[in-house]
């Protein structure tokens, strides 16, 4: 019986236990340290002072006026989610053609989609800001600064992966239905529409969540651009509460506003942990 | 399996001329195609990837190639609006700008080495973690999944908020990691590591504790492929946990370990939030990773000739892993795959 019990363990169970306990008090810890900080008066925060003898909501309500967070997080959320939808219908509509069909630019897109991710985002970055400038003064329309022009960018930043993710996922999935689909008259994209895209939700998700965070979390294109995301709003208020000129630090506000636009991405992947996990191993093994 | 492509669809190549499937590499299948009775000149359903293509090339590929022409252009703060007429400056914008220290006093060379180091490092110190923590969540128990959970939680706290708390915790006198050192008699209260040699070590831990998830997702994955009747038949036939470790997983991991390896070490070199909010404004020299370099010489010293150049330099350090990481997940040929089927 303890044989059988213990047939699939990799490790003796005291190191096992040993070994979690710590792993658990190393990520427990600074995530114990956030919340504290949040929950701390400003005063405290700043005098070095932690425990649970002064928590407070207070934060969580002054931080609003100390900083834009509301429209950071709207923004935000507007940016992310548009960008992260749009890339999921463009990463289905490309992972298509590249499981199902064979043509010349396949492997030439499967590979470039890729390597992208060892594309430093600084060298996309000036080229970027000067193409965008360009475009802005030959066209007379306000690009710098718009919601238009962060979502594209984001968009095709979470493109590569929500094409590879949908691709092996949908290499996964049988032929038949669609074939059938097929035989039955539909066109093959009435077929990519009725029956392939219902069944690949699961891919979607992951794709969804993926390129969702890339816009949630990006500093760099987001200040550049001079888009006011929660991202470069916290930036902004953290340097300004570091700077200080004597002022009392709000950082007891500073990390109640961090926490708040941590939770979203936390609660969204743990949600989805099941897809994600399959997904990202799946993303960056894909044999094409 | 099913990721062959059919004979039928591989006519949507031949569009320009019916001979085309049966060049060697064009299509493996295509012998077959005769045999179809449906046989059809295109296939609108590959124009799908058109869209995609297309943002891509606007945003990566169009940027990238004025990238590389702008590292050869004698560009600064003067000339900036007319860029595309600036002067040709040849390899020059290599040759001195690698070398010259920029407003931090740190030059592009250094920070490389800096990037280098803290990649490796980085990506090293998760290791150990990564790999114990996929062993102990291996086995069926009672709350695995709990802790498979909690073992994402630091990697999916959004990095400008680590940083953040980064910079409180690691601030002297107050922070959290001063005050602990100090009740533990370890260093005094007052040990700076935002700024100074320190510097790197904080922001070196701070990734190490955000990011090691990464590569225990990926070995957690590679022991999932490990069939367990392996392992069970190790254990039938004597084996004790160490020997299993020894010949059937640590063999079976290395695959995707050098994938995890080369990716991590990608993810660490490019990581531009960490070092650029969590020393916000003090900004020491050990921490000017390669992207905060570029960054400073583009938008402090509007050196943009210079800041292409290093961009450029950057692609290419980059593309070792990036070599690596492709070869390991490289395109297999479709017969391969169909005489594995």
């Amino acid at each position: 019986m303890k044989s059988k019990h213990h047939s699939d363990r990799l490790l003796p169970p005291l190191v096992s236990r040993a070994g979690v306990t710590a792993l658990l008090v190393f990520i427990a810890v600074p995530v114990l340290y956030l919340v504290d900080l949040a929950l701390s008066p400003n005063t405290t925060v700043a005098l070095g002072g932690t425990g649970v003898s002064h928590l407070t909501l207070r934060n969580f309500t002054d931080m609003w006026s100390s900083a834009p967070i509301g429209r950071g997080l709207i923004n935000s959320v507007i940016i992310a989610g548009i960008s992260a939808a749009l890339a999921v219908i463009l990463g289905v509509a490309a992972a298509y053609p590249l499981a199902r069909l064979a043509f010349r630019a396949r492997k030439p897109v499967l590979y470039s989609l890729l390597g992208s991710q060892s594309i430093p985002g600084l060298a996309l970055l000036l080229p970027l800001y000067v193409m965008l400038a360009g475009i802005q003064g030959i066209l007379g329309v306000h690009l710098i600064g718009s919601f238009p022009a962060i979502i594209i960018v984001y968009m095709t930043f979470g493109l590569p992966l929500a094409t590879v993710v949908c691709f092996v996922y949908l290499r996964g999935l049988p032929r038949d239905l669609e074939e059938a689909a097929m035989v039955d008259g539909c066109t093959r994209l009435g077929a990519l529409r009725w029956v392939v895209a219902p069944l690949m939700a699961p891919a979607m998700v992951v794709s969804l969540v993926f390129a969702f965070l890339v816009g949630w979390n990006d500093v760099l294109f987001a200040s550049a651009l001079q888009n006011q995301t929660i991202a470069v709003t916290l930036e902004q208020f953290g340097l300004a509460q570091s700077e200080g000129f004597g002022a009392q630090p709000l950082y007891g506000d500073l990390m109640a506003a961090a926490l708040v636009s941590a939770v979203p991405v936390v609660v969204l992947y743990l949600a989805f942990q099941r897809y994600l996990v399959h997904g990202l191993a799946a993303g960056a093994l894909s044999g094409t | 399996m099913t990721d062959q492509p059919r004979a039928g669809e591989s006519l949507a190549v031949a569009s320009k001329s019916p001979q085309a499937p049966q060049e060697p590499g064009a299509d493996e299948s295509g012998s077959v195609a005769a045999v179809r009775p449906r046989r059809r000149r295109r296939e609108p359903a590959v124009w799908l990837v058109a869209p995609g293509t297309f943002f891509f090339a606007a945003i990566v590929g169009i940027p990238l190639a004025i990238v590389v022409w702008t590292s050869f252009l004698r560009i600064g703060p003067g000339n900036i609006a007319s860029w595309a007429t600036a002067p040709f400056a040849g390899l020059s914008n290599f040759a001195n700008g690698l070398t010259k220290p920029n407003v931090l006093g740190v030059s592009v060379l250094e920070s490389v080495w800096i990037s280098i180091k803290f990649a490796l490092l980085a990506t090293l110190a998760s290791t150990p973690i990564a790999f114990f923590a996929a062993l102990s969540v291996y086995h069926r128990f009672r709350g695995r999944a709990l802790l498979r959970s909690i073992y994402l939680v630091p990697y999916v706290i959004p990095g400008f908020v680590i940083a953040l708390l980064a910079q409180l915790g690691f601030h002297d006198t107050s922070g959290a990691v001063d005050r602990l050192l100090a009740a533990l008699h370890i260093a005094p209260v007052t040990t700076f590591w935002l700024i100074g040699p320190n510097a790197f070590w904080a922001m070196t831990f701070t990734e190490v504790w955000e990011v090691w998830p990464f590569i225990y997702l990926l070995l957690l994955a590679g022991l999932q492929a490990i069939p367990r009747d392996q392992l069970e038949a190790a254990t039938v036939d004597g084996a004790g946990w160490w020997a299993r470790l020894r010949y059937i997983v640590i063999p079976q991991l290395k695959g995707i370990y050098a994938l995890a390896f080369a990716l991590s070490t990608l993810f660490h070199f490019g990581n531009f939030t960490l070092p650029y909010i969590m020393f916000g404004n003090t900004r020491p020299a050990s921490t000017v990773t390669l992207p905060i370099n570029i960054y400073y010489i583009a938008f402090n010293g509007f050196d943009i000739g210079v800041a292409s150049a290093t961009a450029v330099f950057n692609v290419l350090i980059l593309a070792v892993p990036a070599a690596i990481y492709l070869w390991v997940v490289r395109v297999r040929p479709a017969r391969a795959r169909e005489a594995a089927a």
